[in-house]
């Protein structure tokens, strides 16, 4: 096995191509870098990692030479650290933040974790960056405690106008941490070097607003800045958190790992979790970066039960609220009792929820909002065994061919783009089905603008291999099959293919054009949709994917709860029943439902975090705790079962909402609510889970519209409550334009009238 | 025409010398006028005029020679074109007062061959330089252009061809001196689908026109070499990466390789040999850090051209991560000329460990400038003494500035040293790309260092913390003491920070940046201190240090200095003593450059030493 | 454009710009635009290759595009005073255009005609040897051939 010494220390290691800094960093030796980062390839420019190795020439960067068998190499010999104590002086120049050299640090690093106020002119008022300030650490290191340059203040304004984060450029090292993961690992390109020399600076074209420039929000910049150049603006004052906690996010689908900062029990910050926790690997999105700390602190959540007597709310004790509750469904005939969820409830909570609707009530009335592309995947995969051919976004960086059909997943699934624009980094060719914005657009080599309602048409055709494709030219549909024809491929899609003419079909033709080989990537837009699926939170399926047709199951169910199974009423035959005066009670976990439909409902009981339409008709109100407070478990749209975990206390007097059903279960009388903690709810629907039936695919009824992109929790639009959101969305249809086709010759033409006579435009050589 | 014809002998070739420098001297207004002249008089079948590159005595310009006399014109104009045709070409009198004088001795040459300039050269590189038109591959292919490629593709395996070029010891002559023969070995080795060459053209140092000059005067023979050297390594493509500010260049370069396809010498299959390779011109953008390969590579790929960690080598991961091979312009064009007279030949010439010729472009305060070849190993005193002719009216010779901005300044006492890679590096200067500046008592050392750093300051690109903000440390210190702010403890900071970016940058272009730095500290130490200590510039060019006065005695009140004077700075009556207002006076120096010679009476003095100087 | 990758689109960025720049005289915001939507790059990428370039301009040049060069051996032989004199008779700063837009003054590196340092380009054409008064001459003569131009244009209206 080769080896080499690195500061007298031999170390064996396989020659793969890893630098002298992945060795010395798996050995824990430390080597200083400021312009290096993990996630990013080796980029050369800051000059710390500057190490000595014998018989080669002058001083090699430790993050960009690969290791070799035999070398010998010196970190910290004086030449060298004599010769990184000056770079780092020269580096300081454009680095007029006091602290780093300041007399008082250590008294400083004491108090680090007070919110602070004091003068501009120090320089430490305005850092965010105190609780890890990289800067720090290397000078700490290096040993430097003086300035050996006056500083250069570049007088530029803060940047303040964008969304989300403040920019401070006059305290930007170039690292150009920011820009590669923009543009090399995001895909987007928002921002750019400026210039050269020493006038670069961080910009985007004309220094146009971030609004203005394509940036997603994602923070990917915020989190690789070794200083306090870019700094979130909700998390600039609260100083160290007293502890971090990492948990899924549950704003969308993907499952991102999202860590939080926690002080005074109060989330206060999020970002996204270490490199190493799938699937988001240290990446996340505007939603999981910037809105989730507003979103769970927001002044109007449901704090305290209420019940309503004679027409107004009361606030009442969780007792007399469960006793209102059970009088309710008491008194009502079971079938006219109608249960409909949340995608957002964890797996557990849905699977109680089911199971008080058919155990203790004796009811199958129950679904969630938004089911449909759920019901679609999960039925049509578990149809056909297929549960592996779902891929991880480990596995999209990873293809060699990608179709994304019907969405602009850049935009709703952020985690899942970067993954998708990885792998055509790479050179994987993308394909583009349906509508699609300006940022995947320049990613695509090829865009197919169809309507949804043609896409089970082209996707058929194309599983199938067929000459000609609907609706696309010739020379199109040749290079498109000559893509798909070989190699793993990759298909994303989300829920516009429930517009298409047969979303079965579309189906089935994904999954038969992904082949053997290749993966397809469903992108949910909620939380659990998946987990509310295999818990049964259906009208006709069981725990564990079993169809409600299928007796011999049906019996087993019926005799561990004791009432009689069969098929209840999909969420849209509810409001149907409801409509006609079918259905008197309704459970409503989700204030995202729309109302509409269900006037004639006599009683609602209304459990959620938010406030929202149904709070002013609700016979009981029932706080629940914010996905952040829960624990239990989601699965993502990778099919993987995720921990979420309690970051902090239910706010007020809520409850999660597992605790509340089983409560609620209990107060019913019913045998099986004896649950102490999510876990056991848990392990009761594993043995339900171990084999999943097959069943016949249902019609799917719950159509939707193409709707733009607008993410809802429980109730809550967060555009409404988080302003620098609603700035980013409404600012989002600005930037979609079809991609100018316009050759040169026009557009000089078309340039140069607009210019008039001061142009003079010479012909084309 | 075919030249061979015997009866044609007596027919006259004029050449006239499009170089930059000619061209600068309106050589392209006396090719009209001599066209238009010979058809006037109806005499196309006695004479052919031809147009040719840089004929090297660009300080001569416009150059105009005639051949088969090889007689040498001179400084011609286009009103002398009407002497030229009728006593010279119907009276067959050559015209006398367009030769050459020598300023020395008073003798006027007729004949380039005898004129010192010529005489102290060795054209090995420039063979064809001036002597064929470079829009015709004919003309090449008659001085035995292409054999070489023939030879290698038809007769050698690409590791002869290497083996050759290693035997020779060719070192590459874009300024490093890295063995060629050796980079294609390596290139050769590298295992890939893809490979490619590449022609570095970006001559970005300042002061120096060896490489458009040769890509101007003659395209064939780099395109030639690099055939040879994608043979060599095996790359099926490549690139002419040239400066979008030597527009005759580019069009040369365009024209040669159409022709060189046309004729089957690229494209697929070249010469039957099995061998397939074609290439494309791409125009650099104005960014001198591109001349450094890794930089160069970066902007073909189409991003900003900011340099990349060596290693990996571009041998082995340049162009899109694919193993490539940059040779500059002067070493690819000597590449056939080794192959068709040998590695032996070659390695005669020069020294022991510099073979071959040097090519300089002389400039400054010499009096003949130009572009220069000579053997390695020659030196300074002969190239500036007997080519160059000596100093600029007789003045004191300085120093001579080799390397471009990534060079050094010599003083007198090394004008023995021979040329060649190790001696200049030696003495803490570089061969370079090929830029030689000769500077008499009136340029400042101080000054000179503040342009060089100035110059790499701007083209730093940014990238690496040392080269960033190191030469922008040390250009402000310069600039104090040029201001006359100067301390005690600068020079050694400007040392210090200098070994810091040395050591600590990125790209050649950071560690060779502080070199005029250093090597003027090193060998013009009292002129920095006298700019400290006594705030005094001696070669009285630091604006700060100095100021223009007229002397009243000598002022005439003629009002020239008055006229130009873009400040509005001088006031005066007509024939009255005029005056200069220190406080509106930019230092522009354009009073001093037009008062009459017989006045003189404007006058440079110290700033701060208000009387006398 | 399906057959050309994502690295022959950014070639073609530099020789792109190059093209506009020809033809238009300068790189116009649009321009940033419509060639990041031709090379599927964001504007950020263009405008960060177009600003590293000393060749590209984002504003339109003068009517005279007038360079001084200020390679070394034109610094040795007085370029920079020649600078100085020029500026401050147009009364703008290197890299600016005259408020009239008739004249664009900029240093270049160097335009290789060293030999007859100093060199000015004046509107692509290289003179070699220039003075102080050469060089005001050579300016006097264009605003005189401007006058008569503009005289002749209003004559024939």
């Amino acid at each position: 096995m080769p080896s080499l010494t690195i500061d007298g220390k031999q170390i064996q290691f396989k020659e793969d191509g890893r630098t002298i800094l992945d060795i010395a960093r798996e050995e824990g030796i430390y080597i200083p870098t400021l312009c290096d980062h993990p996630d990013l390839p080796p980029h050369g420019g800051c000059r710390m990692c500057l190490v000595e190795v014998e018989g080669m020439k002058g001083f090699v960067t430790a993050c960009t030479t690969p290791a070799k068998d035999n070398m010998i190499v010196d970190t910290t010999n004086d030449d060298l650290m004599k010769l990184k104590r000056n770079i780092l002086q020269l580096l300081l120049i454009e680095h007029p933040s006091a602290c780093v050299v300041c007399a008082e640090w250590n008294t400083c690093n004491e108090y680090r974790s007070q919110p602070f106020k004091s003068g501009l002119i120090t320089g430490c008022s305005t850092c965010p960056s105190k609780a890890s300030c990289e800067l720090r650490d290397v000078v700490e290191y290096v040993g430097l405690d003086d300035l050996g340059f006056v500083p250069r203040y570049k007088e530029m304004p803060v940047e303040k106008d964008d969304p989300f984060f403040d920019r401070d450029y006059n305290i930007c090292i170039l690292c150009a941490r920011c820009v590669r993961v923009c543009d090399e690992i995001r895909g987007t390109g928002a921002i750019s070097f400026a210039k050269r020399g020493h006038e670069t600076r961080v910009d985007t074209a004309f220094g146009n607003s971030h609004l203005d420039s394509g940036c997603w929000f994602c923070g990917a910049c915020i989190d690789v800045c070794p200083t306090g150049a870019l700094s979130p603006r909700m998390m600039k004052w609260h100083g160290t958190p007293d502890e971090t906690v990492v948990t899924t996010c549950m704003l969308c689908g993907t499952g991102c790992q999202i860590e939080f900062d926690v002080k005074w029990d109060r989330i206060m910050a999020s970002h996204p979790g270490s490199e190493n926790s799938e699937p988001n690997r240290g990446h996340a999105c505007v939603l999981g970066r910037f809105c989730i700390p507003s979103l769970m602190n927001a002044p109007d959540r449901l704090k305290i039960p209420t019940v309503r007597r004679d027409g107004v709310s009361i606030p009442v004790s969780w007792d007399e609220a469960y006793e209102r509750i059970a009088e309710i469904l008491n008194e009502t005939t079971p079938g006219r009792i109608g249960f409909v969820g949340a995608p957002h409830l964890t797996t557990e909570a849905a699977y109680l929820l089911q199971k008080l609707a058919r155990s203790a009530i004796g009811t199958s009335n129950v679904d969630f909002r938004g089911s449909g592309f759920a019901s679609l995947v999960v039925r049509t995969l578990a149809d056909t065994d297929s549960f592996a051919k779902v891929g991880s976004l480990r596995d999209l960086e990873k293809a060699d061919w990608i179709i994304a059909v019907g969405g602009d997943f850049v935009k709703t699934h952020q985690v899942v783009a970067k993954s998708c624009y990885q792998a055509v980094a790479r050179g994987a060719p993308l394909i583009l089905i349906g509508e699609a914005g300006v940022n995947l657009k320049r990613w695509a080599t090829e865009h197919i603008p169809l309507k949804a309602k043609a896409f089970s048409t082209i996707l058929s055709q194309l599983a199938v291999g067929e000459e000609k494709l609907k609706g696309v030219k010739k020379q199109h549909a040749e290079h498109i099959k000559s893509v798909v024809s070989k190699g793993e491929g990759a298909i994303i899609f989300g829920s516009d293919i429930l517009l298409a003419n047969n979303p079965g079909e579309a189906m089935t033709a994904l999954l038969r054009l992904a082949g053997d080989k290749g993966r397809i990537y469903p992108a949910f837009d909620q939380g659990n949709e998946v987990g509310a699926m295999i818990a049964g939170l259906q009208p006709d399926l069981l725990p564990g994917l079993t169809s409600v047709g299928a007796s011999s199951v049906r019996s087993k169910f019926e005799a561990l709860w004791g009432k009689e199974i069969k098929a209840g009423l999909s969420l849209e035959q509810m409001r149907m029943a409801a409509s006609k005066g079918e259905l008197d009670v309704l459970y409503v976990i989700d204030g995202s439902l729309l109302a509409k439909g269900f006037k004639k409902v006599k009683h609602v009981i209304y459990q959620s975090p938010f406030p929202s339409e149904w709070v002013n008709r609700a016979s009981v109100i029932l706080p629940a705790a914010g996905f952040v407070e829960d624990s239990g478990t989601v699965v993502n749209m990778e099919m993987k079962q995720l921990k979420l975990k309690q970051v902090t206390q239910p706010i007020g007097k809520s409850k999660q909402d597992w605790l509340i059903l089983t409560e609620l279960g209990r107060r019913l009388g019913s045998e099986g609510f004896k649950y102490k903690s999510p876990k056991k709810v848990a392990k009761e629907l594993r043995e339900f889970t171990k084999e999943l039936d097959s069943g016949a695919i249902v019609e799917i009824e719950s159509i939707r519209k193409a709707a733009d992109w607008n993410p809802v929790y429980r109730g809550a639009i967060l555009a409404e409550r988080i302003r620098d959101l609603k700035t980013f969305i409404d600012a989002l249809p600005e930037r979609e334009r079809p991609l100018s086709t316009e050759s040169m010759d026009d557009f000089v033409k078309r340039l140069s009238e607009q210019e008039g006579a001061n142009t003079q435009v010479k012909e084309a050589a | 025409m075919s030249p061979g014809n015997e009866s044609e002998q007596s027919i006259l070739e004029i050449r006239v010398c499009r170089g930059t420098g000619c061209e600068s001297a309106r050589a392209h207004q006396l090719l009209e006028a001599l066209n238009k002249e010979v058809a006037d008089k109806g005499l196309e079948n006695k004479v052919r005029i031809k147009t040719i590159g840089c004929h090297g005595f660009c300080e001569q310009g416009p150059v105009v020679t005639v051949e088969p006399e090889g007689l040498f014109y001179c400084q011609v104009n286009e009103k002398d074109i009407k002497e030229i045709v009728e006593s010279h070409i119907i009276g067959g009198k050559p015209v006398e007062k367009l030769f050459y004088t020598e300023p020395a001795t008073g003798k006027i040459i007729s004949k380039y061959e005898d004129i010192p300039f010529y005489k102290g050269q060795k054209k090995v590189v420039l063979r064809n330089c001036g002597e064929i038109d470079p829009s015709s591959i004919d003309e090449y292919i008659e001085k035995g252009g292409y054999d070489g490629l023939k030879k290698a593709l038809l007769e050698m395996k690409p590791e002869q061809v290497i083996d050759q070029i290693l035997k020779s010891g060719l070192r590459g002559r874009g300024g490093a001196g890295f063995p060629t023969g050796l980079k294609w070995k390596f290139g050769r080795g590298s295992k890939s689908d893809k490979k490619y060459v590449v022609c570095n053209a970006d001559e970005g140092d300042p002061g120096a026109f060896m490489d458009g000059a040769i890509l101007v005067a003659d395209p064939h023979a780099v395109l030639e070499g690099l055939i040879v050297a994608a043979y060599s390594i095996g790359a099926d493509e490549g690139f002419v990466y040239v400066r979008h500010e030597y527009p005759q260049a580019v069009d040369s370069i365009k024209k040669a390789i159409i022709d060189s396809r046309k004729r089957g010498f690229l494209g697929k299959d070249i010469l039957d040999s099995g061998f397939s390779f074609d290439l494309s011109v791409k125009e650099g953008a104005g960014a001198f850090v591109c001349g450094e390969e890794t930089a160069l590579m970066t902007s073909i790929e189409g991003n900003r051209g900011t340099p990349r960690p060596r290693p990996p080598f571009p041998t082995d991961s340049g162009l899109w991560g694919k193993p490539t091979c940059i040779n500059n312009v002067k070493t690819l064009a000597t590449i056939p000329v080794i192959l068709r007279r040998g590695a032996e030949w070659f390695s005669s010439i020069g020294t022991e460990k510099s073979k071959g010729t040097a090519i300089f472009s002389l400039t400054g305060k010499v009096k003949n400038t130009g572009l220069v070849e000579v053997p390695m190993g020659t030196t300074l005193r002969h190239i500036i003494f007997n080519v160059g002719g000596g100093i600029q009216g007789d003045a004191k010779f300085k120093a001579v500035q080799t390397g471009g901005p990534s060079g050094g300044c010599l003083p007198a006492d090394k004008l023995d040293l021979p040329v060649d890679y190790d001696s200049l590096t030696q003495a803490g200067t570089i061969m370079g790309s090929g830029g030689m500046i000769v500077m008499d008592e009136t340029t400042c050392m101080v000054d000179v260092a503040r342009y060089f750093l100035s110059f790499t300051q701007a083209e730093s690109c940014g990238k690496c913390t040392p080269c960033r903000m190191g030469t922008l440390e040390m250009l402000r210190i310069l600039d104090k003491i040029r201001s006359g702010n100067g301390e005690e403890g600068d020079i050694e900071k400007l040392q210090e920070i200098a070994i810091t970016v040395k050591e600590g940058s990125l790209c050649g272009l950071g560690q060779t940046a502080p070199n005029p730095v250093l090597t003027t500290v090193r060998y013009f130490r009292d002129e920095y201190e006298a700019h400290i200590r006594d705030k005094i510039c001696p070669a009285e060019v630091c604006k700060a240090l100095i100021k223009y006065v007229i002397v009243s005695e000598k002022c005439i009140g003629c009002g020239a200095c008055l006229r130009i004077c873009p400040a509005n700075a001088i006031t005066g009556k007509k024939n009255e003593v005029h005056i200069i207002s220190d406080e509106l006076c930019i230092k522009c120096g354009a009073c001093f450059e037009v008062c009459p010679p017989k006045a003189s009476a404007i006058d440079k003095i110290p700033a701060y030493h208000g009387g006398g100087h | 454009m399906q057959d050309l990758s994502r690295a022959d689109l950014a070639e073609q960025v530099i020789p792109s710009l190059q093209e506009i720049q020809e033809r238009l005289g300068y790189i116009p915001r649009e321009a940033i635009i419509w060639l990041a939507d031709k090379l599927h790059l964001s504007e950020q990428e263009i405008y960060g290759v177009a600003s590293f370039y000393n060749n590209f301009r984002f504003t339109l040049p003068g009517k005279h595009h007038l360079r001084i060069c200020l390679g070394t051996a034109c610094h040795v032989q007085g370029g920079d005073r020649l600078l100085a004199a020029t500026s401050e008779k147009l009364g703008i700063k290197p890299g600016d255009t005259t408020p009239d837009k008739r004249y664009s003054l900029e240093r270049v590196a160097c335009v290789g005609c060293c030999a007859l340092a100093p060199a000015v380009v004046l509107d692509d054409v290289v003179h070699g040897r220039t003075t102080q008064r050469s060089l005001k001459r050579l300016l006097d003569s264009v605003d005189r051939e401007d006058r008569k131009a503009k005289k002749s244009e209003g004559g024939s209206q």
